[in-house]
């Protein structure tokens, strides 16, 4: 069978990450990895090429502005913007997950094979209305990030929190699976996009298996953004996880799942017009839930990483509530507020590495004096925790300010009081990150056995927490720019939902 | 025929659940596997049928009886605790979300439309037919499912080995 030009456009991209993976895979057989130093550095260059490959060639697909698909998949702007998001998130993770190996002593080429395996099946997942293609995605992103959250098998708690989060991933993915077969069953089509004009033509639309079918459907995606009650995994896979891997799973996962469901919700289904009024009623409840109990929780944590999964669970809140406003305009801010966000969080778990908490060290108390130590690290953890908490002029400010915009206009104005009141709560856990870096002394005990370790050397988390923090910073004065330049012709060209 | 294949499905699933001795549990597995085999024989599609059978109650059965016997734990093991409320509670859900099911396939318009028109009834699906549709319609599903595979493989390794 032979492919068109256009065909291996669409492809490629998928195939970049996967072929690097297998050669990663493929180099780690060597026993002598954990001995030699240039064998490792040879694997972490194959996993950064293969995503550099893939940056560079969805760049120029997005510049030329084709649009190419080979069978389900369709590489539209919506995809190429989705696949840039998460091969930058990858290459960050790749460049921390160097420095953040080494200092567990826990460097293996498997964890890099994985790591692409689950790009491609990221791109694959945010890339196509047709459901088999869908779940495939699905899963071929998350079962390598089971596999990576207890990666580091030398910590035994790393077990419990990849099991935690396969179990509770394995029922959410069958009832993602479940749906999607109702919907077929009484469609006929597996493709969604055709699906819901089949529904609407036979008068199903408002069937209660239908919306059963739905539900499960937003079900599955709602346990990836880790939206309340589907959010109990996210401290444990967190604090489990390497801190990069952290890191990529808040973002990547999130970013995606997001995209996905922006996809299939507004998009597909959008000819089932029950469906989406009910899906706005029910993430308008849950992202109320989500924000506060994500915010409160994130209050008493004592664990810079569980707090920063709190907090990852609030931020899904926030991205909710732009699909409760629902408009075009307010899923533009969700892009713009998803990039921005990649920025923070890949900056925010970047600095444990940069600052090498290993472990189970990673409570306040570790982080205390950091900040005067490492001056550069301590202006960058200001510049991310501040956006964090939607501080202006910073980029985290005006994600949140296009989505409360369009919340109010829509009529929601008591959703965007409590989101207003929401990142005013959440200030207090991410100056306390602050606080713990600038203005605690280090305890005597801390002191001496500090002097006794060598200092830490992280350069490459510590440059792409600089990259990051300088993101942020450029997502605050060029916040227009980005949007109406990215996110905008994402959503105009990839879903038709702007003109 | 129907409801003696579903009866074979639902009391394998249950004995399964039921089940103390591991091994009989897992041969409880192979009686479910044959009533979903028996179900797609009915749904006019013998190569679904055969591949249940060859895969799942040839193949992963015997994977999984393999697994019980190298542990050599045949016996469930106690629970530490006992757990009164949320035994309660979970039968009270699974007999909420069973009433649900029920309720939602008896009042579907949608599937009483399909009992009523009868959809016109396809052709028994062949072997030829499955290697046109995967070849040719799922192709791209095909080879990530392939490249999932490998993902798994990879994983898997990267958990057990142990000089990895």
């Amino acid at each position: 069978m032979n492919l068109t030009p256009s065909q291996w456009a669409a492809l490629l991209p998928l195939l970049y990450p996967v072929i690097g993976g297998c050669l990663v895979a493929l180099m780690s057989l060597d026993k002598d990895q954990a001995t030699t130093k240039w064998i490792r550095a040879a694997m972490y260059g194959t996993a950064l090429l293969a995503v550099g490959a893939t940056f560079w060639y969805l760049t120029d697909l997005w510049t030329t502005g084709s649009q190419p698909t080979f069978f389900q998949l369709h590489m539209d702007r919506l995809a190429q913007f989705t696949g840039i998001f998460v091969v930058v998130a990858a290459a960050l993770t790749i460049l921390q997950g160097w420095d953040h190996f080494h200092q567990e002593g826990w460097v293996k080429g498997e964890t890099l094979a994985l790591l692409l395996f689950s790009v491609s099946g990221m791109i694959l997942f945010a890339a196509t209305t047709h459901f088999v293609a869908l779940f495939l995605g699905l899963e071929l992103f998350s079962i390598p990030l089971y596999a990576l959250v207890g990666t580091v098998r030398a910590r035994s708690e790393s077990a419990e929190g990849g099991m935690k989060y396969f179990l509770t991933g394995a029922v959410a993915s069958s009832c993602f699976l479940m749906g999607g077969v109702l919907i077929y069953g009484l469609s006929g089509t597996l493709d969604l996009a055709v699906a819901a004009p089949v529904l609407v033509a036979k008068g199903l639309g408002t069937d209660p298996l239908v919306l059963v079918g739905a539900a499960l459907l937003l079900l599955g995606f709602l346990f990836k953004v880790s939206a309340v009650p589907f959010h109990q995994w996210t401290p444990d896979a967190y604090e489990a996880s390497p801190h990069p891997i952290a890191g990529f799973m808040s973002v990547a996962t999130k970013g995606v799942a997001f995209i996905a469901l922006l996809r299939i919700f507004p998009g597909s289904l959008a000819p089932l017009g029950a469906v989406g009024v009910k899906m706005q009623a029910v993430m308008a409840v849950l992202a109320v839930a989500t924000l506060v109990l994500g915010n409160l929780t994130a209050l008493v944590q004592t664990n810079v990483k569980r707090m920063l999964a709190y907090s990852s669970i609030s931020h899904a809140g926030y991205l909710m509530l732009g699909f409760v406003a629902g408009t075009p305009a307010a899923f533009n801010g969700v892009l713009f507020y998803l990039v921005i966000y990649l920025a923070m969080n890949m900056g925010a778990f970047g600095l444990l590495t940069a600052f090498g908490l290993v472990g189970e060290k990673t409570t306040f108390d570790d982080l205390r004096g950091l900040g005067w130590k490492r001056p550069a690290m301590g202006v960058s953890a200001a510049i991310i925790m501040l956006s964090l908490a939607g501080i202006p002029p910073m980029g985290g400010f005006y994600g949140k300010y296009m989505i409360f915009r369009e919340l109010v206009a829509t009529g929601h104005v008591g959703m965007a009081i409590l989101g207003v009141l929401a990142s005013l709560v959440s200030a207090y856990y991410y100056l306390r990150f602050l606080v713990a870096l600038f203005l605690q002394s280090p305890g005597a005990e801390a002191e001496r056995l500090a002097s006794d370790r060598p200092a830490v050397h992280a350069p490459l988390a510590g440059a792409s927490v600089l990259v990051c923090a300088a993101i942020v910073m450029a997502g605050g004065f060029l916040q227009a720019f980005l949007a109406n330049g990215f996110a905008r012709r994402a959503l105009a060209d990839g879903l038709g939902l702007l003109r | 025929m129907f409801i003696t294949f579903a009866f074979v499905t639902l009391l394998g699933a249950l004995g399964m659940l039921l089940q103390k001795n591991v091994i009989v549990a897992g041969l409880c597995m192979v009686a479910t596997f044959f009533g979903v085999a028996g179900l797609f024989l009915l749904l006019a599609n013998p190569v679904a049928a055969a591949l249940q059978i060859i895969v799942y109650s040839g193949a992963i059965m015997v994977l999984v009886l393999f697994v019980i016997m190298m542990l050599n734990s045949h016996e469930e093991e106690a629970a530490q605790t006992a757990r009164p409320v949320q035994r309660w509670v979970s039968v009270a859900l699974v007999a909420a979300l069973a009433f649900g099911a029920v309720k939602l396939v008896l009042t579907s318009a949608g599937l009483k439309a399909l009992a009523v028109s009868g959809e016109p009834m396809p052709g028994a699906m062949t072997l030829q037919k499955v290697g046109t549709t995967l070849f040719a319609e799922h192709l791209l599903g095909f080879e990530v499912a392939g490249i999932l595979l490998l993902a798994a493989m990879v994983g898997a390794v990267a958990l057990t080995k142990r000089n990895l």
